[in-house]
C-alpha cells in the first residue's frame, strides 16, 4: 500500500471513530428529539447540503448550516430533547453526496463524517449549556440568535481545524484550497448561525409546523435560484473559455499560450497574496488578453520577420476595436482595462496609468512568449527570460512582479524555455492536438 | 374592444369608487383605522422593492404585504374579509399613483393596479372560504392555516398568470402562450413573496414585530439570489453579443449584421410560437451564426479558399467549445441547408431555429449587403420559398415586417 493511502486510512479511521463515539455516547446519555420534527429539519439539511453552490471562486455556500442551527436552537430550548444529539445525527447525514459515491471516493466522506459529527456535538453541547431551561419570550430572541451565531462560529472553527489537520497530515504542506477564503466565508457562517438561532426560537414561540414549511419554501426557491445562478455563471465562464480555446486553436504556434499566461499570472498573484476575487479578475484578463489578435488581418499574422511601424499601427487599431467591444460587457470591463494594454504603444507608454495587475498580465504574457518557440526564434531559457524582463526600459514589468514569478517557479520546481523544454512542450502540444 | 372597455372600467372604478368602497368596507369591519393605515403603508412601501424576474411582469414586495393581511385581520376566529378588501382597495388606489410616477402612463398604471387588486381579493376570498369550511377539522398546529393559504395562493397564481399574459400579449403583440410560459418562469419569485407574507402573518401574533426580521431575512437571501441570477443572465447575453461582433470589427462581415439578424430572428421565433427557451436558442444562434467568419483571417484559409459549409462548420466548432451551447452549435451547423431538395421531403433533423436564422440572415444580407428595398428582399425570399427557404418562416417574416419596424 502507498504511504499516502496508509495515512488516509489512519485519519479516516480516527475521525470516524471519534464521530461514532460522539453519536453513541449522546444516544445513551441524552434525550432523542421528536422524530417527525427532526426528520423535517434533517431532510431540509440534506437537500441544502446536496445543493451547495459555488458562489464565488472556489467558495461553496450552503444554507445547510442555518438549518443545522435552527434545529440546534429549537431542540436546546425544548425541555424534552438535546441539541447535541439532534445536531450530531443531522451532521452525520451531511457527507453522503451522490458525487462521492459515483466517483467511489471513500476518504473524504468518511473523514468528513467524523469531523462534522464531532464539530456538531461540540456546538450542540454549547447550545444545550447556553439555552436549556430557558423560558423563552420575545425579549430573549436576540439572545438565542447570538447563541446560534456563537455555536456556528464554534462549529466552523472545529471543522476548519480538523480539515486542516487531516490535509496537513495526509498531503504534507499543501494548502487547503477550499478553505483558503475563510475570512470571506466566516461572516456569512456567523450570519447563518444568527439566523438559524432566530428561526429556531421563532419557531418554538409560534409552535406551529406551518412556520417551518413556509421558511423552507422561501429557502428552497432562494436556493434553486442560487444554484441556477451558479450553473449559469459556470455556463457563461465555460462559454468564454471555450471560445478562447476554440479561437486560439487555429494558430498552431500560440496554442496553449492563453492557458499558460493565466497560469503564470495566477502563480504571481498567489505569491503576492492576492485575494480570490483579485486572482479571478487576473485570470479572466489573461484569458481575453489575446482576443484582439483575432481582428488582425491575415497577412500580418502570417508575415515572417518584423513588422513595419505602419503594420504595427494597423495591428493595434484592429486589436483596440475588439477591446472596445469587450469593454461594453459590464463583467469584462475591468478585465479589459487590465489586459487591454497588451498592444501598447511603447513610445507613448504612461507609467502612471499602469497598475500592478496590468503589470502581472504583461509580465506573464511576455515571459511565456520568450520561453516559447515562435516562428521567428527558438525558446529562451527562463533565467535569460528574467534578465530580459528586468532589462526592459519601459517600466511595464514591475521588479516585484518578476521576483514573484521567479520565486513561485522556484517553489514549484518548474522549468520553462530552453532546449529541453522545447521538446517537452512539443510533447504536450502533441497531446493537446490528440485531445482536440 | 374588450381591453379598452376593461381599462376604462378600471380607470373610473379605481379613481372614484375605490376609496369610497374601501372606506365603507373598513367602516363595516372589525379592523381599527390604525391597523388599516399601517397595512396600506406597507403595501405602498412594498411596491418600492422589486425582485428581479425574467418575464417582465412587475412583481414587488407588495405581494408579500397583501399575502400577510388575511392572517392578521381577524374577527374572532374568522378572516375579516371586509377589512382586508378595504385595505386592498385603498392600497391599490395609492399604487396607481406610485406606478404613474414610475411609468408616466396612467392607463397602464390603472390596469396594473386593478390586475393586482383582483389577484389579492381572489386570494383572500378563497383563503377565508377554505378556512371556514375545512379549518376546524385540521387541528391547531398550523395546518388549519397552511391548507387554506395554499389553496388561496394557487388561485391567486392562476389569476395573476392569466390576467398578466392577456394584458402583456396585447401590449407586446405576442402570442399569449409565449407570454404565459415566460410568466411561469417567475413563479419562484411569486411564491417566495407569498410565502414571506404568510410567514410574517403567522408570526406576528406570537412574536410581535420580531416577525418582521424573521420573515424578511430568509426573503433577503432569496432576493439576492434572484438578482444574481438575472445579472448573470444579462452578462451572458452581453458576452455572446460582444464575441459575435468580433468578425464585424475585423472587417470580415457587415457591421451590425449579427445584431439585426438576431432581432429579426427573435421576432420570427416568437411569432411562430416557440417556447421562451427555444427563442433564447434562436437569439444566440442568430447572434453567432457568422462567428466562423473569424477564420477567414487565417492565412491557410486565405490560401485554400472556403465554402459556406466550411463557415458553418467552423462556426459551430467554435460555439461547441462552450458545452452549454451545444444546441446553439447544432443550429449554426445547419444554417445553410436548403428547406428541401427537388424530389425530396424536407429534412426533419434541421431545426426550426436553423431555418429561422437562415432567413433572417438572408433578409439582412439582401437589405444591407445588396441594398435592396424591403419589398425587393421579400420578393427574393418568396421566390425561394419552395426549395431554399421554409415557407412558413417566410410568411412569418412578412407578417412581422408588415406590422412595423423591428428594433435591434
Amino acid at each position: 500500500m502507498k504511504p499516502l493511502t496508509i495515512r488516509q486510512i489512519r485519519i479516516a479511521a480516527a475521525y470516524a471513530l471519534g464521530g461514532l463515539v460522539c453519536l453513541v455516547a449522546l444516544w445513551l446519555r441524552v434525550d432523542a428529539p421528536p422524530l417527525i420534527l427532526w426528520s423535517i429539519l434533517a431532510s431540509a439539511f440534506i437537500v441544502l447540503e446536496l445543493r451547495a453552490v459555488e458562489v464565488n471562486d472556489r467558495m461553496l455556500q450552503s444554507s445547510g448550516l442555518m438549518v443545522l442551527l435552527t434545529a440546534g436552537a429549537l431542540f436546546a430550548i425544548r425541555s424534552d430533547s438535546s441539541a447535541a444529539l439532534a445536531m450530531a445525527a443531522m451532521a452525520a447525514l451531511g457527507p453522503i453526496l451522490p458525487d462521492g459515491i459515483f466517483k467511489r471516493q471513500w476518504f473524504q466522506p468518511i473523514a468528513n463524517f467524523g469531523q462534522m459529527v464531532v464539530s456538531a456535538t461540540v456546538a450542540g453541547l454549547l447550545l444545550d449549556w447556553l439555552l436549556s431551561g430557558l423560558v423563552l419570550s420575545t425579549f430573549l430572541l436576540l439572545q438565542v440568535a447570538l447563541a446560534g451565531a456563537l455555536a456556528s462560529l464554534v462549529y466552523t472553527g472545529m471543522n476548519v481545524i480538523m480539515v486542516g489537520y487531516a490535509v496537513r497530515y495526509v498531503y504534507g504542506t499543501r494548502t487547503v484550497l477550499p478553505w483558503s477564503g475563510l475570512h470571506v466565508l466566516l461572516p456569512s457562517q456567523v450570519l447563518m448561525g444568527f439566523l438559524g438561532g432566530l428561526l429556531g426560537a421563532a419557531f418554538h414561540l409560534a409552535n406551529k409546523q406551518a412556520v417551518i414549511v413556509l421558511i423552507l419554501i422561501v429557502y428552497l426557491f432562494a436556493h434553486l435560484s442560487l444554484s441556477s445562478y451558479s450553473q449559469l455563471r459556470e455556463a457563461h465562464q465555460a462559454a468564454l473559455r471555450g471560445f478562447v480555446k476554440a479561437l486560439e486553436a487555429r494558430d498552431l504556434y500560440t496554442r496553449g499560450h492563453t492557458e499558460r499566461v493565466a497560469y503564470f499570472a495566477q502563480l504571481i498573484g498567489e505569491q503576492l497574496r492576492f485575494t480570490g476575487t483579485q486572482l479571478e479578475r487576473i485570470r479572466w484578463a489573461c484569458l481575453i488578453h489575446d482576443l484582439g489578435k483575432l481582428a488582425i488581418p491575415g497577412e500580418l499574422v502570417a508575415k515572417r520577420g518584423r513588422l513595419t511601424p505602419e503594420e504595427f499601427k494597423e495591428m493595434r487599431t484592429a486589436a483596440r476595436s475588439v477591446e472596445a467591444i469587450l469593454a461594453e460587457v459590464d463583467f469584462l470591463r475591468p478585465m479589459v482595462s487590465i489586459a487591454g494594454v497588451h498592444y501598447i504603444d511603447l513610445e507613448k507608454f504612461d507609467a502612471s496609468a499602469w497598475s500592478l495587475e496590468a503589470s502581472i498580465v504583461a509580465t506573464a504574457d511576455t515571459f511565456d512568449a520568450l520561453t516559447s518557440t515562435r516562428r521567428y526564434r527558438m525558446a529562451m531559457p527562463q533565467t535569460e527570460a528574467y534578465a530580459e524582463l528586468r532589462s526592459d526600459p519601459s517600466g511595464r514589468f514591475y521588479p516585484e512582479v518578476i521576483s514573484a514569478l521567479e520565486s513561485a517557479l522556484k517553489r514549484t520546481g518548474e522549468v520553462y524555455g530552453g532546449a529541453q523544454m522545447t521538446q517537452s512542450e512539443q510533447l504536450s502540444r502533441a497531446e493537446e492536438a490528440q485531445l482536440a | 374592444m374588450p381591453r379598452k372597455l376593461f381599462s376604462t372600467i378600471a380607470v373610473v372604478g379605481l379613481l372614484v369608487a375605490a376609496p369610497l368602497a374601501g372606506t365603507w368596507a373598513l367602516a363595516n369591519s372589525q379592523t381599527s383605522m390604525i391597523q388599516a393605515g399601517v397595512a396600506v403603508a406597507a403595501m405602498v412601501l412594498g411596491s418600492l422593492i422589486t425582485p428581479s424576474g425574467q418575464s417582465g411582469n412587475r412583481l414587488t414586495l407588495t405581494i408579500a404585504a397583501a399575502a400577510a393581511l388575511p392572517f392578521i385581520f381577524l374577527a374572532g376566529d374568522r378572516v375579516d374579509v371586509s377589512g382586508v378588501i378595504g385595505v386592498y382597495l385603498i392600497g391599490s388606489e395609492l399604487l396607481v399613483l406610485v406606478e404613474y410616477a414610475r411609468s408616466g402612463v396612467l392607463a397602464t398604471s390603472f390596469a396594473y393596479a386593478g390586475r393586482q387588486f383582483v389577484g389579492y381579493s381572489i386570494f383572500t376570498l378563497v383563503f377565508a372560504l377554505v378556512r371556514d369550511v375545512v379549518g376546524r377539522s385540521l387541528g391547531s398546529s398550523g395546518w388549519e392555516i397552511l391548507v387554506p393559504f395554499v389553496a388561496g395562493g394557487v388561485a391567486w397564481i392562476a389569476v395573476e398568470l392569466l390576467l398578466w399574459s392577456l394584458a402583456a400579449a396585447g401590449d407586446f403583440r405576442l402570442p399569449t402562450r409565449y407570454v404565459a410560459l415566460s410568466g411561469v418562469k417567475d413563479l419562484n419569485v411569486f411564491i417566495s413573496l407569498v410565502a414571506t407574507g404568510g410567514l410574517f402573518g403567522l408570526m406576528l401574533e406570537p412574536l410581535g414585530w420580531w416577525a418582521l426580521p424573521v420573515a424578511l431575512l430568509p426573503y433577503s437571501f432569496a432576493h439576492g439570489a434572484f438578482r444574481r441570477f438575472q445579472e448573470t443572465k444579462t452578462t451572458y447575453r452581453q458576452t455572446i453579443r460582444a464575441l459575435a461582433q468580433i468578425p464585424e470589427v475585423a472587417g470580415l462581415n457587415l457591421t451590425g449584421h449579427s445584431d439585426r439578424t438576431a432581432a429579426l430572428a427573435v421576432a420570427m421565433a416568437k411569432d411562430l410560437g416557440l417556447t421562451p427557451e427555444e427563442v433564447e436558442e434562436v437569439e444566440f444562434a442568430a447572434l453567432m451564426h457568422d462567428i466562423g467568419h473569424i477564420t477567414l483571417n487565417d492565412p491557410t484559409v486565405i490560401e485554400q479558399g472556403w465554402t459556406d459549409d466550411d463557415l458553418a462548420r467552423w462556426g459551430s466548432e467554435i460555439i461547441a467549445g462552450a458545452p452549454s451551447l451545444d444546441r446553439v452549435a447544432a443550429h449554426v451547423r445547419r444554417q445553410y441547408e436548403p428547406f428541401r431538395n427537388p424530389g425530396e421531403e424536407s429534412d426533419p433533423s434541421v431545426s426550426k431555429a436553423a431555418r429561422i436564422v437562415k432567413i433572417a440572415s438572408a433578409y439582412d444580407s439582401h437589405r444591407v449587403g445588396s441594398g435592396m428595398s424591403q419589398l425587393e428582399a421579400l420578393e427574393e425570399l418568396h421566390q425561394g420559398a419552395a426549395y431554399e427557404y421554409d415557407p412558413e418562416v417566410v410568411t412569418s417574416l412578412r407578417r412581422i415586417l408588415e406590422a412595423g419596424p423591428v428594433n435591434a
